[in-house]
């Protein structure tokens, strides 16, 4: 039987996108080095009561945060709710790494917050107001108020879902508002809270910017000591395959939960929510909540970061900001390109072939989304490496290797399940007899994607290689392990001048990420208003 | 001559529960052939297995004598030179009604333009020609869709319930029409229904399909003398659908 190339591709594809992953797992049947013995008896304790620590902190406050906006700007009107309604997706575009940068910079003994304390009340300098921020409670406070959008996101379109029947039959069954919130509204939405809780998890276990900037040791501190401290790249796969154990065991723990549970409310006529109109103090309450977290986790370090700018009168725009500006754009948009045009092929095979296998195994395509970054440039290092040793090695020493190549093929893992999704909702809006009448008109293979998919998918397609772009600008870890010598980013950038604490100079490439990080929540506004609404007041 | 020759043709999804079974039709050049049965009775899989859009799991399919589909060979649904209209209309959203209606035609520009408003003429639609699918009625987007599969003159055309979703009087219309253009052309043409007005108004031949086996086969006159008791079936069946 002879393969064309719309079988061989996601084929292929599926080999290099799984190698990475592989490589590092193996490691665990390898030899176990004195560091290791080191790790386990010392330090590896260390790791995973704190990364726990971490995770069930960052869970929980998340849920209460996520969750409660999402339940008060579903069924309330109040002062605000309808900027509120986007502006508590704001935090969103910022990464943890730098709202750890400005918290440090406002909440550290000499920090401006405290010294604005210090001023207004005329106090000492020994005096400190606000508690120590460079621990995991602090830590707890920057992932949650970066990540809580992931869990008011699906939330809020669970509870948009939900029909006024479902909580009003609870009304009349003797339940109070409150009650019908935690007793019915949480419930019914349970699937879709753990799996907004899961991408906040994921996020969490594979950051390596904040926790190294709080000094706090987790798994993946511990990685870049390893390899980079103690010189042993063995021992940090070993530790890196640990947490990928762990990431996997929470994928496969949140689908098993998720197996049997049938949540919809597909048997039960719609009727969209009737909002209550809040006064008085129960106005100001929810006005509070919903305003806190965009104030903590956005306005907060915008802020910061435009002060530390101004006082730095703008001399950051120099040559080098100019250069790492650029770099970092043309290798999202290089990633983001490849990444959106591989979604689509993948996706067009999966349709042209109707083949089951293609299906199956284009989902082991999204698994990069889970594998945290740094994981993930270990592998794809390692492979390169392999294939300059093997292959290349005697035209010349490492190309692949420390080239840009690696960069963007991490990335283009890391991202793909973003660029997928996206391609996937766009073919779906594509009646697949449209397909059966091109066949019919002789077109087939590569004209149908060119003439008929590609002119209907061009949005998708822009929508996909934006939100890849947001996400590699993001990206710490990985771009520190792969970048080429010389070679910044202005994640990069902004890493190098906060570990050497200076802010003023970390303010530029921090601001130019947010803003990037921003063009994908006008997307997700967007599409969340187009979505069903509830009813009148 | 005959353009299509089907076989004993088979098809199961689930081994063991045969959407068809053992079907056997002929079709002469020019005629026109309605298949009708109630939703679910394989009608639509016949239809597309003549496409080439499904493959069959037994028996063969002939056009113009030669095989285009059995155990050993599958001719791909672009080299068969059939056309096909169906019930959504699937019109290229991106392409304007003339561009849509040129898609599948081969030759110069100006050769593929000159097919392409012929065919807007007969289907009273050139005005339309630069307007895109969403700007005409539903009725009109039937005629541009059943245009666009006679532009590249196939050999068969296939239509699968081109009239569902349209108004009784526009179908009134439309069938008559059609069924003119399509004798004029001589474009020989199988209509999947499960209207028997469709069928009786627009065919020449008719094909009765119950749970994938033809249960009766004649002329549209022939049809109309159906025995009292699966007419009653049918009927019964069509209305809960």
């Amino acid at each position: 039987m002879r393969l064309s190339f719309w079988e061989i591709t996601p084929v292929a594809l599926f080999i290099v996108f799984i190698a990475p992953v592989a490589i590092v797992l193996v490691s665990l049947t390898g030899d176990y080095s004195d560091n290791w013995t080191h790790l386990y008896q010392y330090v590896l304790t260390r790791y995973i009561a704190n990364t726990v620590y971490l995770v069930t902190g960052v869970s929980i406050l998340v849920t209460i945060v996520g969750v409660g906006t999402a339940w008060l700007i579903t069924n309330y009107n109040f002062t605000g709710k309808n900027i509120f309604e986007w502006a508590l997706i704001l935090p969103l575009a910022v990464p943890p790494y730098i709202l750890a940068y400005t918290f440090t910079g406002l909440f550290d003994t000499y920090g401006n917050a405290n010294n604005l304390i210090r001023d207004l009340f005329d106090l000492g300098r020994e005096f400190t107001f606000f508690p120590k921020v460079r621990n995991v409670p602090g830590a707890i406070i920057v992932f949650s108020f970066t990540l809580y959008p992931y869990v008011y996101l699906v939330s809020r379109m669970a509870f948009i879902n939900q029909s006024r029947t479902m909580l009003e039959a609870g009304r009349t069954l003797g339940l109070n508002k409150f009650q019908t919130f935690y007793k019915l509204g949480i419930p019914m939405i349970r699937p879709a809270i753990i799996g907004g809780l899961m991408l906040v998890i994921m996020e969490t276990i594979s950051d390596f910017g904040a926790v190294d900037h709080f000094a706090i040791s987790t798994f993946t501190t511990g990685v870049f000591r390893t390899w980079y401290g103690m010189y042993d790249i063995e021992t940090a796969k070993q530790l890196a395959s640990l947490l990928l154990i762990f990431a996997v065991t929470l994928i496969l723990l949140e689908r098993y939960s998720r197996k049997n549970a049938s949540y919809s409310n597909a048997m039960s006529l719609y009727k969209p929510l009737y909002l209550t109109k809040l006064k008085g103090i129960p106005n100001i309450l929810a006005f509070a909540i919903c305003l806190t977290p965009i104030f903590i986790g956005f306005l907060l370090p915008i802020l910061e970061l435009s002060y530390w700018a101004l006082n730095y009168k703008l001399d950051f725009f120099n040559d080098k900001f100019i250069t790492t500006a650029w770099n970092t754009f043309y290798l999202a948009l290089m990633a983001a390109f490849f990444c959106s045009l591989l979604a689509v092929i993948i996706n067009f095979s999966i349709r042209y072939k109707s083949n089951n296998y293609l299906k199956v195994m284009s989902s082991f395509l999204t698994v990069g989304y889970a594998v945290p970054g740094l994981i993930l440039a270990i592998g794809v290092m390692q492979m390169l490496t392999y294939f300059d040793q093997s292959f290349i090695s005697e035209i010349s020493n490492f190309v692949l290797t420390g080239s840009v190549i690696g960069l963007v093929l991490a990335y283009v893992i890391k991202s793909y399940a973003l660029a997928s999704s996206t391609i996937e909702s766009g073919y779906q809006r594509i009646n697949s007899r449209v397909d059966d009448v091109a066949k019919t008109l002789k077109t087939s293979g590569w004209s149908l994607l060119a003439q008929v998919h590609m002119p209907l998918l061009k949005t998708s397609f822009l929508t996909s290689m934006l939100l890849v772009v947001s996400e590699v600008i993001k990206e710490l870890p990985a771009t520190l392990i792969l970048r080429p010598f010389n070679f910044d980013t202005l994640a990069v950038y902004t890493y190098i001048y906060a570990a050497e604490e200076r802010m003023y100079d970390a303010a530029a490439p921090s601001i130019a990420i947010v803003m990037v990080g921003l063009i994908p929540i006008i997307i997700l506004t967007r599409m969340i208003r187009t979505s069903r609404p509830a009813s009148r007041d | 001559m005959t353009a299509l020759e089907i076989k004993d043709l088979s098809h199961f999804y689930v081994k063991g529960k045969n959407v068809l079974s053992n079907v056997s039709l002929e079709l002469e050049e020019g005629e026109i052939l309605s298949i009708l049965g109630p939703s679910g009775c394989g009608k639509t899989t016949l239809l597309r297995i003549i496409a080439g859009l499904e493959k069959e799991t037994g028996g063969s399919v002939l056009m113009n004598d030669q095989i285009i589909s059995d155990h050993f060979h599958t001719v791909l649904t672009e080299n068969r030179d059939v056309g096909l209209v169906v019930q959504e209309r699937a019109l290229f959203p991106h392409l304007t009604i003339i561009n849509n209606v040129m898609f599948g035609v081969i030759g110069s520009k100006s050769e593929r333009h000159a097919t392409a408003m012929r065919l807007l003429k007969l289907f009273k639609v050139e005005r339309y020609a630069y307007n895109y699918p969403n700007e005409i009625s539903s009725g009109e987007q039937q005629r541009v869709a059943i245009a666009r599969a006679m532009a590249p003159n196939p050999k068969i055309l296939l239509m699968d319930e081109p009239f569902g979703t349209l108004d009784q009087s526009l179908t009134n219309q439309l069938r008559v029409e059609t069924r003119k253009i399509l004798k004029d052309n001589k474009t020989t043409s199988i209509i999947v229904s499960h209207d028997f007005d469709d069928a009786l108004s627009m065919s020449d031949k008719v094909i009765v399909i119950e749970d994938g086996i033809i249960i009766q086969s004649g002329s549209a006159k022939d049809i109309t003398h159906i025995s009292r008791e699966k007419s009653v079936k049918f009927s019964s069946i069509k209305a809960n659908t």
